[in-house]
């Protein structure tokens, strides 16, 4: 009986001893900021000879065969490049015309959009759906898009300067 | 004179004579003990002239120039116990919008320091046993991913390109840094 009150006062004594913790200090924290400074979505023409188009130098240039029948196309290549702080959506909306040189004399176009990257869809047939994503994308693929005058052995036209055009229209969202 | 008087008288010059007969020579010099108690203190934090401040911001971290900070501390108390670093990467913290810009380096007055495995931290500074008055302080340098040729962190990790400030989301990005006390 004695011992056993030995041991426990012992213990009692000791328990403090082991107990004792390091006192608890406040922590100081550092705060890091930095800033990705965003840079808006621009969207770049590329021709088929890989040349950047200004909008000054947007043009086609279709050289028609002096054949009864033909088939030319010219190809419009759009990537972007932007520095977005998160996702966009686009739509790029193509409206083309005839190319003509008078009422009598109208060639009939037609557009293809085509495109392999993940992020676009063609829609409509003249519009591309595109995610822009966020982060730096530079000079990011959207899609091809070829026009392409025919000429059937029955149609007859004159010979002279044709021209049409087209227009791009860029909206936001879904 | 009766006898309770002769002894009454006997007593107390027993008891009085004790008082005559004191050796004056023998006499313990009298000492003033002055007794004081200096506790355990301890100080640490980001240095501002002598002082430590428990917080600090520390801008334009992706600038050309790595951040860097002094941290330090200074304590009376006996060790061991041990000031580790935790570190959190770089978050967006622009409303609706994410990402992540890693660390790629940390060094403690020019060199890495030790990584604690168990519990993830930098182990910054190590106060002995034998500590009686210790003031230290030391330059955190934190080099961020900037750019797609940073391609493994301070940990030894494989960094996506889309976790650099060359390519993750645009935005404002903060990075903690926590200094605690532990005793292992």
């Amino acid at each position: 009986m004695r011992k056993l009150f030995a041991i426990l006062l012992a213990t009692c004594i000791l328990l403090p001893l082991s107990a004792q913790e390091l006192p608890r200090f406040p922590s100081a924290s550092v705060r890091l900021v930095g800033v990705i400074q965003p840079r808006d979505l621009q969207i770049s023409v590329y021709n088929e000879a890989g040349d950047m188009l200004t909008p000054e130098e947007a043009f086609m240039n279709f050289e028609f065969p002096a054949l009864e029948e033909w088939d030319v196309e010219r190809s419009l290549f759009f990537r972007y490049s932007s520095h977005l702080s998160s996702q966009r959506v686009g739509k790029l909306i193509f409206e083309l015309t005839d190319v003509e040189m008078n009422e009598m004399n109208r060639l009939r176009t037609t557009l293809e959009l085509t495109s392999e990257h993940r992020m676009t869809s063609v829609e409509n047939g003249d519009t591309f759906r595109t995610t822009f994503l966020g982060g730096a994308q530079d000079d990011v693929p959207i899609g091809k898009l070829t026009v392409r005058i025919r000429k059937r052995a029955e149609d007859v036209f004159s010979a002279g300067n044709y021209s049409g055009a087209f227009s791009i229209n860029y909206t936001e969202g879904s | 004179m009766n006898k309770k008087l002769i002894a009454i008288t006997l007593v107390l010059m027993l008891v009085t004579s004790g008082l005559f007969a004191l050796d004056l020579s023998t006499l313990p010099t009298p000492t003033a003990t002055l007794k004081a108690t200096l506790g355990d203190y301890f100080h640490h934090g980001f240095v501002n002239g002598a002082e430590f401040e428990a917080t600090k911001t520390v801008t334009n971290a992706f600038g050309s120039t790595a951040p860097s900070f002094d941290y330090g501390y200074e304590t009376n108390a006996t060790g061991p116990f041990y000031i580790k670093m935790a570190v959190s990467d770089f978050v967006n913290v622009t409303p609706n919008s994410t990402g992540t810009v890693k660390i790629k380096a940390i060094s403690v007055s020019g060199s890495t320091p030790q990584w604690d495995n168990t519990e993830q931290k930098y182990t910054i500074f190590t106060i002995p046993a034998s500590n009686t008055f210790t003031r230290n302080v030391t330059t955190i340098t934190v080099t961020p991913a900037l750019t797609t040729a940073d391609t493994v962190d301070h940990l030894g990790e494989t960094i996506p390109a889309s976790e650099t400030a060359a390519q993750a989301a645009s935005g404002e990005y903060e990075a903690t840094l926590t200094f605690s006390v532990s005793a292992s």
